[in-house]
């Protein structure tokens, strides 16, 4: 609706507008999920070495028992420590997302903050590219060129990178379009003062919370994505402990152990909803578009 | 003023409205006041002061986390203590509302029929062949043609949403109707037309009406009695005619005397200095003490109570919140008539060379639709004008004139299509074709300074910053101000101020830290787009003098892009009138003014409430 | 002028199609694999089954030759036929099968979204701030960010494997059975289908509950029936119509892992066998499939935007 606004030269204060859309996420739900990322981190560095198993180890006698017998979620097919399968595989489950989120906000953000700021052919053209790419079913992409090429992880991670481009590349080009043509740059613009100067010291600080959500919120994208490609068996080598695979070694074993599929799927849950509680917390608190959402 | 003024006892009655934020911050306090049938009230202020709220609380419609207390009495109804299921069968039949922004207050996705339709009685919405009758009868009473009917909102003009808006409102045929702002979002001349409107339709319903409008002379053009509100508490309340003749308020006064006249050229701009207070640091005092020339401890003891003051020339009640109008009511009056006796003369312009020429500027943007069809728009067409070394021009228009889009072109943000710019011998039609050195010339002796005093600093950075950052570009100019502190006091604000970040100050505060960093670079030529459009009158005059004097000081140029005539006549030596992207008028500011001879400007001339009538020249 | 808009967007449809489908083709020269250690299976390499196999498929023509080949048989509505999924059947068939339980699956994911999933959310939306609306929200919180393959294991092993109130694999006979082997998979679509559309609903609803518009009509004491629909629920659809074609398109993965998960034999499944074997002939006739069916949806949701947004409808008229 934002043609239709007009700003009005004389406005009162109105003192409850910022108060009313943030009520509703209550913070307490935030320090939770910022608990369960901080830890989910901790078993990304150290996960390996604080498991109570070696994650490889296996126990022929004892295969897919149900939890006890030294085992809290007991074992999977080959006999293996699910505990410890889940705690070593928060490595691959994590790392890969990490990398996905960091260079789409990397290479989106300088793309949309040079198309917001240029704007003319380069906005227009990046733009067209963005709304195609959008309309990919992107994980199906993902599954085509990964299977076709069976090219493992580290393929499906540069995929899947350039597919989460758009999101961020269209979130920072309209806040800094929006930013670009607010009369303090424009007076910066007067002053002279030089093209990267503008962008990096006047337009990227107003812009970082939406950089910092979109951040987050790509990299809940990635991980459902990159899991789900190793539970189709295309993401994580076999032989590496990772959430994915597990969740499909266990789905045979459902009636025996369901720990082996629950596990890791309640893992993934609540690692992915706490980060777009963050992101969405973020997004709602610190920027213009989502104060008035 | 009103035929139906005359029944007995009040048709809404106020008593110690209180406004509070459901945190407990007062907001509005004590307000009380009463209205006849028929009458008109005029609640006028600034920001922050509360006039907003107290109209809004009157009919229940407080923003979410605002709670109001107190007696609202309407014809009976106890408002304040009526449950929303109570009262929506009195909105729109009793009482309604319009609101400030005719833009938003529409249902995008509803024709206008529709719109009206459902604010009729149910008598009338009921049958196809009824409603339509009826609809068209509401548009015709507000002026609109009855093809109007199947428009949607966005395919008309603000004055014309506006009026639907009035229809739809007065669609059941209240007894009161509250109007909050309803021209500020319009031009001048559909100002005049809104104005008009209201008026001639509270007078044929005898009908109430409370008017909500920061603007002095809206107020005086329409209303029977006028309440200023300041701070969140009632100063005076008085019959328009005592009011815009003998104010009984400090602030009345203030108010009055800084309204820059658009009649003649005053000398001096007076103006309150400081800023609002908070209404809730001001509750057991007076709230305008800190500003008053007049103010004496006894004026902070406790809260004046709003007092009677009726004498034998007021037509109405008359109350005044001043303890010690008895004393300084005569120099009141003094300084009224020595305002009105002193009509300034403007200084003779000193010309010199050309500094700017623009030829035959033109601009047309081009767009694609969402089919693939092409559309053109021109915003400029052949705009030609000189501007000498030292002179001030005005460039005088309504929205969408293209005087803004004449000043970006002049400052580079954007190319023009057509036509070419010289500044000081350079031409600078395209920046892009500047060499570094050269643009980087260009740079330090044009600048700028916005209207929007919120958006025209960056939230991040302090003023110290900012400013550095400016001074740093305008390194090696002679003419630039050597230290951030010579720049900070060039603007009248002390160095304490280079810690702080646009956030911790006042909307007058942000536009002198706006003109500091233009002035850092040392510029010939100042491009001032509207720099007091948005801030209030009592701060208006405030900046109008700073640039008066930073204009004396450095005898810089100014291109000064106005849609108000009075800042136009304060500011100006020429003045060029934009229509539609062309200039269909140009000339002195005060000849232009006095005796304008261009049909447009004749309108924009009359459309000032207040103004005498003009007669053209050609009558004299 | 809506038909030379549908028209045209068509056109361009069928150009994408053309470029997606040589895209995918160049990607699967690429493939480690090939197609005839494929045919092969477990047989020996015997040179005269080398040729005979390398002449049936013309797999010793060049790339360019192959393409054209597939391209020319294609404008005759033949899709050639499989290598190694459903070795020797024609594409189209294997398509039409898959295609049909897909479309059941989704009808009837469909079909729960609109009688649970929506008015759940509507009616979250109206007690904003309540119980119901916290609890549904946290709810499609969560829902969007559990991924499907998850939530489809979740509800198989509650359902299917714990309680057995339905089949855990397999698509069943005759029309109950069918039902109740796609209950689950079903209502797995629809939540995350659901999900989506009430966090979208509700943030456009609080938008446009804080809009000028419906302060004013409230302030002409229209009813609050009459508000929540014409003003309230009609401008929030908009920009959830915007993006339905996302949502939707988005959709289309989720389908693979339920059916995955659940052992449908659907579209997805089929491509992911096909991928997995690099049956030429299907992944490309599945990308086809799928390539057509993502413009078809973004045409219908922008002539919807059409219909129901009076601004775009009459810019349209004017412009073209």
């Amino acid at each position: 609706m934002s043609e239709l606004t007009a700003t009005p030269p004389q406005n009162e204060a109105d003192p409850a507008a910022p108060a009313g859309s943030r009520r509703l996420r209550p913070p307490v739900l935030v320090w939770i999920s910022g608990a369960v990322a901080a830890a989910i981190l901790v078993l990304v560095t150290v996960g390996v070495w604080i498991a109570p198993y070696d994650p490889m180890h296996q126990d022929l006698m004892n295969t897919a028992a149900g939890p006890g017998n030294g085992h809290l979620l007991g074992t999977d097919s080959l006999g293996r420590d699910v505990l410890a399968l889940l705690m070593s595989g928060a490595h691959n489950a994590v790392i890969g997302p990490l990398v996905i989120a960091l260079g789409a906000v990397l290479f989106g953000t300088t793309l949309g903050m040079m198309a917001g700021w240029y704007g003319g052919l380069l906005d227009t053209l990046l733009c067209r590219w963005a709304d195609l790419m959008y309309a990919l079913p992107g994980l199906l992409v993902v599954v085509v060129v990964v299977g076709v090429i069976d090219g493992g992880y580290w393929l499906a991670v540069c995929v899947l990178l350039v597919l989460s481009l758009p999101t961020a590349f269209r979130m920072t080009r309209s806040v800094a379009a929006a930013q670009a043509r607010l009369p303090y740059v424009e007076a910066a613009r007067t002053l002279g003062l030089p093209a990267g100067r503008i962008i990096f010291r006047h337009i990227l600080p107003n812009i970082m919370p939406t950089v910092l959500a979109t951040f987050l919120l790509d990299f809940v994208g990635a991980l459902i994505g990159l899991s789900g490609l190793s539970f189709l068996g295309l993401g994580a080598p076999a032989g590496t402990p990772d959430w994915g695979s597990l969740l499909q070694d266990g789905q045979s074993m459902l009636t025996v152990n369901p720990w082996v599929s629950l596990a890791p799927g309640l893992l993934l849950v609540l690692t992915a909803t706490s980060i777009t509680l963050l992101g969405d917390w973020m997004y709602d608190r610190f920027t213009e578009e989502g104060a008035h959402r | 003023m009103s035929p139906a003024a005359a029944t007995d006892g009040p048709l809404l009655s106020v008593r110690d409205l209180e406004v509070r934020t459901a945190a407990g911050r007062t907001l509005v306090h004590k307000a009380s006041f009463d209205l006849k049938a028929g009458e008109v009230l005029g609640i006028v202020g600034e920001s922050g002061s509360g006039k907003t709220l107290t109209a809004r609380a009157l009919v229940q419609a407080l923003p979410e986390g605002v709670v109001a207390d107190g007696d609202i009495d309407f014809d009976g109804t106890k408002i304040l203590q009526s449950s929303a299921r109570d009262l929506r069968p009195l909105r729109g039949s009793r009482f309604a509302m319009v609101l400030q922004d005719p833009f938003t207050a529409l249902n995008p996705l509803q024709t206008v029929h529709e719109h009206i339709r459902e604010s009729l009685d149910p008598k009338f919405r009921a049958g196809r062949v009824t409603a339509r009758a009826e609809v068209e009868r509401r548009l015709a009473e507000v002026g609109l043609a009855k093809e109007v009917a199947d428009r949607y909102p966005f395919q008309l003009s603000g004055g014309m949403r506006q009026r639907v808006v009035i229809a739809a409102a007065l669609a059941r045929d209240p007894q009161l109707l509250i109007a909050d702002e309803p021209t500020t979002a319009l031009d001048a001349s559909t100002q005049a037309q809104v104005l008009d409107l209201l008026r001639t339709l509270q007078r044929e319903r005898g009908m109430a009406l409370i008017l909500i409008t920061h603007d002095l002379r809206v107020a005086f053009s329409v209303s029977d009695s006028i309440m200023v509100m300041y701070s969140g508490t009632v100063l005076e309340h008085a019959p328009a005619s005592s009011m815009s003749a003998a104010p009984r308020h400090p602030y009345s006064l203030g108010l009055l005397l800084a309204e820059p006249s658009v009649t003649h050229y005053q000398d001096t701009l007076s103006f309150i200095p400081g800023q609002v207070p908070a209404a809730d640091t001001v509750t057991s005092r007076c709230a305008f003490a800190d500003r008053c020339r007049w103010s004496t401890p006894s004026c902070t003891d406790k809260a004046p109570p709003l007092a009677d003051i009726t004498r034998v020339e007021d037509a109405a009640r008359h109350t005044s919140a001043c303890v010690r109008i008895a004393e300084i009511g005569a120099q009141m009056d003094d300084a009224m008539r020595s305002h009105a006796a002193r009509p300034g003369i403007a200084p003779t312009p000193t010309t010199g060379a050309p500094l700017l020429q623009v030829t035959d500027l033109g601009k047309t943007y081009r767009s694609n639709s969402l089919l693939g069809r092409r559309t053109q728009t021109t915003v400029l067409k052949g705009v030609s004008f000189t501007l000498a070394r030292g002179e001030s021009l005005g460039l005088l228009g309504e929205t969408g004139s293209g005087k803004t889009t004449t000043a970006r072109c002049i400052l580079g943000l954007t190319a023009a299509t057509a036509g070419s710019i010289e500044l000081d011998g350079v031409d600078i039609t395209d920046y892009r074709r500047l060499r570094g050195e050269q643009r980087a010339q260009v740079r330090g002796k044009v600048q700028v300074v916005f209207q929007d005093p919120y958006a025209s600093l960056n939230p991040s950075l302090t003023v110290g910053a900012a400013l550095s950052e400016a001074l740093s570009a305008g390194a090696g100019n002679e003419r630039a101000p050597s230290s951030l502190e010579e720049l900070l006091g060039l603007v009248g604000l002390s160095s304490s101020y280079a810690v702080r970040k646009p956030s911790a100050l006042s909307g007058g505060e942000r536009q002198r830290v706006a003109i500091a960093r233009s002035l850092a670079v040392g510029p010939e030529l100042l491009i001032c787009d509207e720099p007091v459009a948005a801030l209030d009158v009592s701060v208006q005059a405030q900046v109008l003098e700073l640039l008066r004097d930073i204009r004396s000081r450095f005898k810089t140029s100014m291109l000064f892009i106005t849609h108000d005539l009075s800042v136009a006549r304060q500011m100006t030596d020429r003045t060029l009138v934009l229509r539609g992207g062309e200039v269909v008028e140009a000339g002195p500011t005060a000849q232009l003014l006095d005796a304008p001879e261009h049909a447009y400007t004749q309108s924009l001339v009359a459309a000032v409430s207040g103004h005498a009538p003009v007669t053209a020249r050609s009558d004299r | 002028m809506i038909a030379v808009f549908v028209l045209k967007r068509i056109g361009a449809g069928v150009v994408l199609l053309l470029v997606l489908s040589f895209l995918v083709f160049s990607l699967l020269s690429l493939s480690p694999g090939t197609p005839l250690q494929a045919l092969l299976g477990t047989r020996t390499a015997s040179p005269e089954l080398i040729d005979s196999l390398n002449v049936r498929y013309h797999l010793n023509d060049p790339f360019v030759v192959q393409y054209g080949r597939w391209l020319g048989d294609v404008v005759r509505l033949d899709l050639g036929s499989s290598i190694s999924v459903q070795g020797g059947t024609a594409v189209g068939d294997i398509l039409g099968e898959r295609l049909a339980l897909t479309a059941e699956l989704a009808l009837y994911a469909l079909l729960l979204v609109l009688t649970v999933g929506l008015p759940l959310g509507m009616a979250a939306g109206i007690r904003r701030g309540r119980r119901l609306d916290r609890a549904v929200s946290l709810g499609a919180t969560m829902a969007i960010s559990a991924p499907a393959f998850v939530m489809a294991i979740v509800l198989l092993y509650i359902f299917g494997v714990a309680l057995k109130w339905f089949p855990v694999y397999g698509t069943g006979t005759g029309f109950t059975e069918r039902v109740s082997h796609l209950t689950l998979p079903a209502v797995t679509l629809a939540t995350v289908l659901s999900a989506v559309l009430i966090r979208q609903t509700r943030a456009a609803m609080m938008n446009v509950m804080s809009q000028d518009y419906v302060a004013f009509a409230r302030l002409r004491g229209l009813s609050p029936r009459r508000i929540l629909v014409r003003y309230a629920l009609r401008n929030a659809s908009l920009p959830v119509i915007t993006s339905l074609g996302l949502i939707l398109v988005s959709l289309l993965s989720s389908t693979l892992f339920i059916e995955q998960v659940f052992s449908l034999p659907g579209i997805g499944t089929l491509l992911l066998q096909a991928v997995t074997n690099t049956d030429v002939p299907v992944v490309q006739g599945t990308v086809l499939i799928l390539g057509a069916a993502v413009i078809l949806i973004n045409l219908a949701v922008d002539l919807l935007s059409l219909v129901v947004d009076p601004r775009v409808r009459l810019v349209a008229k004017e412009g073209a």
